[in-house]
């Protein structure tokens, strides 16, 4: 595999500026006061391997141009997987010829020009310029699959796969935005099943990171499969009850992920969130501490502008349990009027800070209670606190883990109480790390309700 | 949907290949395969979105073209795919597929074929049935229309999209090509009471048709009540009690739990896996008697109608259980014929860039005997799920959840006060044994519905008449 970075900006760039000259020089007549040109570009390759042999090979490549027109206050954008600049010119003068039926909405416009960020790229590193063969991907696919497989109880895989997708974009507007960024993102995943007497449970795992070379041992990413398939066998439905949860930290990251929910700008302007009139004041437990910093080397969310232009920089959103900052896009921050958050298009790495004590002492006080390992869908509504979420786990019992699986039954309780009785382990697991761009610790809540038998 | 379909000169726009030309580097491409086809697919849309009294969004003139070339031997695919049609991009697609095969294959046995019997949706284009300005005003004229309604609405949030899906399948034998159009629109509105506090309703018009059909004056305001009618009642619902009790599903959407229950572990690539809760069940009582589930792809108006699959196989109707007995699953020709079973026409893909699988296209509960008010009366302690979000199953344990956006508390056979945040779980082959009551309403759901397996969406139809499930568990904040 080649580097096609310089390729991508040989095409896109005298593309782009073509598209927004013609815009703004026929959109003259149009009222056309600012063009946006976004470019993407990216190649993907994904094989499948069973029984040590490939099954399935997919290699594919796309474009895409969005264009965004600008008749003062009025916004029309369209997207079309094309290069071809005659249809792209043909498009837009459709566009302009309608723009004047759009209604204003002021809260659209493009960045003001002075808050464009016009310096230099972080080093971020997203971009692996020496990616391995197909070979070695497969290779190290058929590893993965040896390993799971070499686990007894296992009936067969699923599917086990590994990924490649190696992507650009090229960002121009006319208030000075004029951004190329590239990443590359391997991807490696399986799914098992084990079996026991006329029982069957499936798992997975996987591992993901931006250069190959941060890939995890793919014989963990099969052991860690297996196993979490043959914890599963013989769960049983817990008896409904009130009683204390300990998620893990995948659980975790699901739960944290209402409470960035809770901050954002969007639900507090729409009026649909509970924390919208909760900033400065404790609404969380004051273990918790949450940031988001962009400039993480490597990190799957890293960038040095957000999707308007404006540099994004670390934010901590909550500290000790205080509400900081929402998060405010730029429609948000205008309808508030209160500055945007350099986060248009959504938070970067996420990371709960680790408490003080470990996940070990957080539960050493638990008579009964349960582990979450995760969460399967359910409802969790940040505007009237509604929370009911399936789950599965192991039961704790007097303080510690037990091997006794639970499934089959849902986490339900009231989010605004579960924000403040949540208390953090000290097992945070750093960034980048090949599982997301969150990072969250073993998290204790008490006095939820387990509906079950 | 045949040769001479006008779309099919779409596809070869600006192109140095002629219909003719690809056949034939298909048909050779295809040498030595179990089964494969050129795809070709492309998309236009446009979306309008207004929320707070602002269009925050207006995008017209929106497209996405491409084409794939699978190739199949046994479990072996190779699939390439780009967004340029031409000879040297179709001869690379050709050549990276064929990777997947080892050279010592034997010529290719014919595909299986089928035509089409009857037109199920409009295949000429009405994405531009109205102008941009007849959209705009018609926006414009829900939203006054809904605000008038009540003092109390704060919000009013509508979503637009129409789009239209032009496929081209040649298996090597023939080209079809098809065009199916998919439009909606929802509505939400929010309520606030005195203290503050507010909730969400929301209800959509949609399916296959055009963009008159879904700004018809009728259907929208009948929408626009029952998004309001839901905000109200939730406002005064109360959280959702936690435990196993008997559950009356209400007719249409809530359907999603025979989809995610049922519906996905009849998947004929699971079953020749053995992974499913289904597998090795064939013509054995799965289900209560009172159960009888079909898929039916060829159902005139519905979400999930399609006049071929996207393998080039016609819809059919597949009764999957009848009268509570596993009759058969549902393949692409791939499970097929891993299986030694015939395509069922549920080869589905979300686009150019995707491999084809089995899925589901209308399923529903076919309806029984029962009025809707006789279950309901014949429960004394239960709930009524009158309002369903969605769910997820997982096919190896059968273990599903759903999530009900609104209920009602069952009392003495009454429906009583109303219900919110209740989630169900349950194992979907222990659930269809339960269900001992299916009512005579059938009501299938075309305005919203979309499946995801693999990362990959495609619309669905669901429907079932109401039905009675005893003892399922329900967990609410209560």
């Amino acid at each position: 595999m080649t580097d096609s970075r310089k390729d991508f900006e040989d095409q896109a760039r005298p593309l782009a500026r073509q598209l927004m000259t013609y815009a703004m020089n026929k959109g003259e007549n149009y009222g056309i006061t600012d063009v946006r040109i976004d470019i993407t570009a990216s190649t993907e390759q994904n094989s499948s391997i069973e029984n040590g042999a490939v099954n399935k090979n997919v290699k594919g490549k796309s474009w895409g141009v969005s264009i965004t027109l600008y008749a003062g206050d009025r916004v029309m954008s369209f997207h079309q997987n094309t290069l071809d600049r005659n249809a792209l010119c043909a498009a837009i003068d459709q566009n302009m010829q309608v723009i004047h039926l759009v209604p204003e909405n002021p809260d659209k416009r493009l960045l003001e020009s002075e808050k464009v960020y016009k310096g230099p790229p972080e080093e971020l590193d997203l971009y692996d310029a020496a990616a391995p063969s197909s070979e070695t991907l497969i290779d190290y696919a058929k590893k993965i699959e040896q390993a799971a497989l070499d686990v007894p109880g296992i009936m067969r895989t699923d599917d086990t796969g590994v990924s490649f997708d190696d992507s650009h974009r090229l960002t121009m507007a006319t208030n000075g935005l004029d951004r190329v960024g590239s990443s590359t993102t391997f991807g490696a995943m399986i799914s098992v099943v084990a079996q026991s007497g006329n029982r069957m449970e499936t798992s997975y795992d996987y591992g993901s990171a931006r250069h190959f070379s941060d890939m995890p041992d793919p014989a963990k990413i099969g052991r860690t499969a297996s196993e979490k398939a043959l914890s599963k066998l013989g769960a049983t439905q817990p008896q409904t009850r009130e009683a204390t949860i300990v998620l893990s930290p995948e659980a975790a990251r699901s739960f944290f992920a209402s409470v960035i929910e809770a901050i954002s700008g969007t639900a507090v302007y729409r009026n649909s969130t509970f924390l919208k009139d909760k900033l400065g004041q404790q609404v969380t437990g004051n273990s918790i501490t949450i940031e988001d910093d962009p400039h993480i080397k490597r990190g799957f969310a890293s960038r040095t502008v957000d999707g308007a232009g404006m540099k994004a920089d670390k934010i901590t959103f909550i500290k000790d349990g205080v509400l900081q900052a929402f998060n405010l896009n730029l429609t948000a921050a205008r309808k508030l009027g209160m500055d945007p958050s350099g986060r248009e298009g959504g938070l970067t790495n996420i990371r709960i800070l680790p408490g003080n004590q470990s996940p070990e002492t957080l539960m050493a006080d638990i008579k009964d209670g349960f582990y979450i390992k995760s969460f399967q869908g359910g409802g969790a509504d940040v505007n009237n606190g509604s929370f009911s979420r399936p789950a599965s786990g192991v039961e704790i019992k007097d303080g510690k883990l037990t091997n006794n699986a639970v499934a089959g039954f849902v986490v339900a309780g009231n989010l605004k109480d579960m924000f403040m009785n949540a208390v953090v382990a000290n097992d945070t697991p750093a960034l980048p790390n090949t599982k997301s761009s969150m990072a969250a610790p073993t998290t204790r809540i008490d006095g939820l309700k387990i509906a079950g038998l | 949907m045949t040769k001479t379909h006008p779309d099919l000169e779409t596809f070869f726009k600006g192109s140095d290949l002629t219909p003719e030309k690809t056949a034939a580097l298909v048909k050779e491409g295809l040498e030595g395969s179990d089964y494969g086809e050129l795809y070709q697919e492309r998309v236009i849309w446009e979306s309008l979105a207004k929320d707070q009294g602002q269009y925050v969004n207006i995008s017209t003139g929106n497209s996405a073209a491409g084409f794939g070339f699978r190739i199949g031997k046994g479990e072996r695919v190779g699939y390439a795919y780009a967004d340029t049609f031409n000879e040297a991009a179709l001869k690379e697609a050709i050549a990276e597929a064929r990777l997947v095969l080892d050279g010592n294959e034997p010529a290719a046995k014919p595909q299986a074929s089928g035509s089409v019997k009857q037109q199920l949706y409009p295949v000429s284009s009405m994405l531009n049935d109205m102008t941009l300005a007849e959209k705009i005003a018609a926006m414009d004229e829900i939203e006054t229309y809904v605000r008038q309604l009540d003092e109390k609405i704060k919000n009013v949030s509508l979503s637009f999209q129409s789009r239209e899906q032009t496929v081209h399948v040649n298996a090597g034998d023939q080209s079809l090509v098809d065009n199916r159009p998919m439009t909606s629109l929802r509505i939400d509105v929010m309520v606030e009471d005195e203290n503050g506090k507010n909730e969400v309703g929301y209800a959509s018009i949609g399916g296959p048709m055009g963009c008159k059909d879904v700004f018809n004056k009728a259907a929208w305001q009948k929408a626009a009540h029952k998004a309001h009618d839901m905000a109200k009642t939730l406002l005064v619902a109360e959280d959702a009690p936690s435990g196993v009790m008997d559950v009356v599903l209400a007719s249409g959407w809530p359907a999603v739990i025979l989809h995610e229950a049922v519906g996905h572990g009849l998947e004929g690539d699971f079953n020749r896996k053995g992974i499913s809760v289904y597998s090795g069940k064939m013509g054995t009582q799965v289900a209560n008697p009172a159960v009888t589930i079909v898929d039916q792809g060829d159902m005139p108006g519905e979400r999930g109608s399609l006049h071929f699959d996207d393998e080039g196989i016609p819809t059919q109707e597949n009764v999957l259980v009848e009268n509570g007995i596993l009759k058969a699953y549902m393949h692409d020709r791939q499970s097929a014929l891993l299986t030694g079973e015939k395509p069922t026409g549920n080869g589905r893909r979300e686009s150019y860039r995707d491999l084809p699988m089995p899925r589901m296209t209308n399923t529903y509960f076919r309806p029984g005997n029962d009025t809707p008010e006789d279950i309901i009366k014949s429960v004394k302690d239960g709930i009524y799920i009158a309002e369903m979000a969605g769910g997820n199953v997982d096919i190896t344990s059968g273990r599903f959840t759903m999530q009900a956006t609104l209920a009602y508390k069952i009392r003495d056979g009454k429906i009583c006060e109303p219900l919110k945040g209740a989630t169900l779980v349950g194992e979907g082959h222990e659930v269809i044994k339960t269900i001992t009551k299916v009512g005579n309403d059938l009501k299938l759901e075309k305005s919203s519905g979309t499946c995801g397996k693999d990362g990959q969406g495609v619309p669905v139809g669901i429907g079932q008449p109401t039905i009675l499930a005893t003892g399922m568990t329900v967990g609410g904040p209560k």
